[in-house]
């Protein structure tokens, strides 16, 4: 098997004045999960549907296992699996049908059943596709994903609309293809399913890659201290907070400040002297860790979620 | 070829749990053509051409050619009326006769004398029943009469042939119309408007990150609704059959070929709009463009010798009109607007251009 699953190099794609992808670079290394984070419009969808061959990019260079969707394309398309983010399921076929159609589309194909209870649908495989709910389908996308027992898998946004449960459930189902030595591409908005899969996540912002790490890595890179987050009622007074004892940086979001302090103890009580002063009221106070979204903040200013 | 098979019987399941799809192709047809037949047809037996005859000519000639018409064969087919020729227009005008025949004046002299003479028909484009199959009938017997009078022995090889013409009912053309109307429909309304739905609805782009060509995909989509086709015309013939008396007069192959090539051409037009119609509006619009002019100027509803003489041309450029006119030909032996081979030939023509159309513009999203 390749060494390399997936290069993306310098690639750039425009839409009249919208420049989607300016100039993205990025290797997956087969038998990783890989993770494509970012705020809607940042670009992650243009990137996949390049990999894809859905799109031709205006520039740069793409290679998926070792090919090129210019002579290649049918030979990429029958070892990738994909799940998109909106998937049109032929509407008067029930699920098993569903199933069984998209494995005769392939060279090779695992059972339909075996796939259905990977994702737990067992039960509904005499129900018409058009009568599941927005979880079921979703998880029929993931199997359809996987029908062709796929190299390189792709999940755009797989736990989009999912209950918890369901959402454990596919991360298991994720653990399974990377143990089984699959390469793994997915967009999320979650930032707590980025640290527990991915490998490597790659943040993106305005069509640029502008963090590409471990997880790990990348907390620890921009935040060795703590987060205190807070709800100001009125306007927070922004330099004074800044000024607080151990604060090192301070994020204001709608109204909501998050501090973070190397010195937790001393940033509280400088806080609470605030209060005291009638400089600022504040409720909903949470003092944790650094995580992913904290990093995703500090890089872009948002929260990944609106 | 496994991919093709497998979408066969997807296009076979998808079909028959929509009932919108079987209304409209295979029970609207139908409906249609019973309902068209019935209300334009007299009520008993027959079909019978009201001909009003004005005869100005004192002499031989024109009481020979009145008497021709009183055998039995002719009179279960044409009912004669003589009178003047204000009373005979009077009757046009109202509709009690279909059409009229005016013997001119001094026609036994001009005979006589080896001059041709000119007879006048006044018709009515309006009712196309009597424009259309009673002029061919006329031209009919004045080619017999014209043998007859130049020495031929009798006119009752007119007659052989004009009943052939004069058994068609409004049913009779009904039938076929409808049928190739059904095959429009199939194109339209069973291909067309499914693909676009499934468009917008992403599943093509689902399936264009799989290995699928196009062309495979095209592939099961008409040769599924090749046997819808047959279905249809096999409903047209049992409903033809049960209740009407129509069926299939001609080469049995031979309909059954012009079915087929009718359904390939009209889904190949399904594939193509398709590809065209960037939204499911668009498509509306472009399928009434469609429908609409071919439904109308086919022939099929209306005889083309019927329609406004600006009109008439563009049935030429029409698909439908050739495949009318070869169902026509087929079932009910119709007097041919083309020969049956030039009909099959220019329908196979539409396919090879609109299967390339169709492939080249093709779209997944």
């Amino acid at each position: 098997m390749e060494q390399t699953a997936v290069t993306v190099h310098n690639l750039h794609k425009r839409y009249g004045e919208i420049e989607a992808a300016a100039g993205v670079t990025f290797k997956i290394a087969a038998g990783e999960v890989f993770g494509l984070l970012g705020p809607n419009g940042a670009g992650k969808t243009t990137t996949v549907e390049c990999i894809l061959g859905l799109r031709r990019p205006d520039r740069g260079r793409i290679e998926v296992l070792g090919m090129d969707h210019d002579t290649q394309s049918r030979q990429i398309k029958a070892r990738v699996g994909v799940q998109l983010q909106a998937t049109g399921l032929p509407p008067r076929l029930t699920v098993r049908e569903v199933v069984d159609l998209f494995a005769q589309l392939f060279p090779r194909a695992l059972p339909t059943g075996e796939l259905l209870e990977l994702v737990s649908l067992e039960d509904k495989a005499k129900a018409q596709s058009a009568s599941l709910s927005g979880g079921q389908r979703q998880r029929l996308a993931v199997a359809l994903a996987l029908v062709n027992d796929p190299d390189l898998v792709l999940l755009d946004e797989p736990t989009a609309g999912l209950d918890p449960q369901s959402r454990r459930a596919l991360w298991d189902v994720v653990d399974d293809l990377s143990q089984a030595g699959k390469t793994v591409l997915l967009t999320t908005h979650y930032m707590e399913e980025a640290e527990q899969l991915c490998d490597r996540v790659a943040v993106m912002d305005h069509g640029r890659i502008i963090a590409l790490d471990t997880p790990e890595a990348l907390i620890h890179q921009h935040f060795q201290e703590t987060a205190i987050e807070f709800v100001a009622l009125g306007e927070p007074p922004r330099e004074r907070l800044a000024a607080l004892p151990g604060v090192t940086q301070t994020i204001f979001e709608n109204g909501r400040p998050t501090l973070y302090s190397s010195d937790v103890p001393r940033t509280m009580a400088g806080l609470f002297d605030l209060s005291t002063v009638g400089a600022l009221a504040f409720k909903d106070v949470t003092v944790r860790q650094a995580t992913l979204e904290d990093v995703f903040l500090k890089l872009t200013g948002r929260r990944i979620r609106g | 070829m496994k991919e093709i098979k497998a979408f066969f019987v997807v296009n076979a399941k998808e079909f028959m749990r929509d009932p919108m799809a079987l209304i409209l192709v295979l029970a609207l047809p139908i409906a249609f053509a019973s309902f068209f037949g019935l209300i334009f047809d007299g009520g008993d037996g027959a079909w019978t051409l009201q001909l009003g005859i004005v005869n100005e000519d004192a002499g031989p000639a024109g009481a020979q050619f009145l008497e021709g018409l009183h055998t039995p064969d002719v009179e279960e087919a044409i009912t004669v009326i003589t009178g003047s020729q204000a009373e005979m227009q009077q009757a046009l005008r109202d509709g009690d006769v279909g059409l009229v025949l005016v013997l001119p004046e001094g026609m036994s002299a001009s005979l006589g004398a080896g001059q041709p003479a000119t007879v006048e028909v006044l018709y009515d484009p309006s009712r196309s029943d009597s424009a259309g199959i009673g002029l061919s009938m006329v031209q009919n017997m004045l080619a017999e009469a014209n043998l007859a009078l130049s020495g031929a022995p009798h006119l009752l090889v007119m007659e052989a042939k004009s009943v052939q013409s004069n058994s068609l009912r409004p049913i009779d053309l009904q039938m076929p119309g409808m049928l190739g109307i059904a095959l429009l429909w199939l194109g339209l309304f069973g291909t067309a408007l499914p693909l676009v739905q499934q468009r917008t609805a992403q599943v093509l782009r689902r399936l264009s990150v799989t290995p699928l060509r196009a062309v495979s995909l095209l592939a099961a989509h008409v040769s599924w609704r090749v046997v819808v086709g047959l279905l249809q015309a096999g409903l047209f013939l049992l409903v033809g059959a049960l209740a009407f008396q129509v069926g299939v007069e001609g080469n049995k192959l031979l309909f059954v070929a012009a079915v087929v090539l009718g359904a390939l051409v009209f889904v190949s037009l399904g594939y193509l709009l398709a590809g065209l119609a960037s939204s499911d509006e668009a498509l509306m619009g472009m399928t009434q463009l469609v429908n609409f002019p071919m439904m109308f100027l086919c022939g099929g509803l209306f005889a083309i010798e019927a329609l406004p003489g600006f009109l008439q041309p563009v049935a030429n450029f029409l698909p439908l009109t050739y495949l009318t006119d070869a169902l026509k030909q087929l079932m009910v032996g119709a007097p041919p607007l083309h020969p049956l081979w030039l009909d099959l030939a220019v329908l196979a023509g539409c396919l090879a251009v609109f299967l390339v159309l169709g492939v080249r513009f093709w779209r997944w999203e």
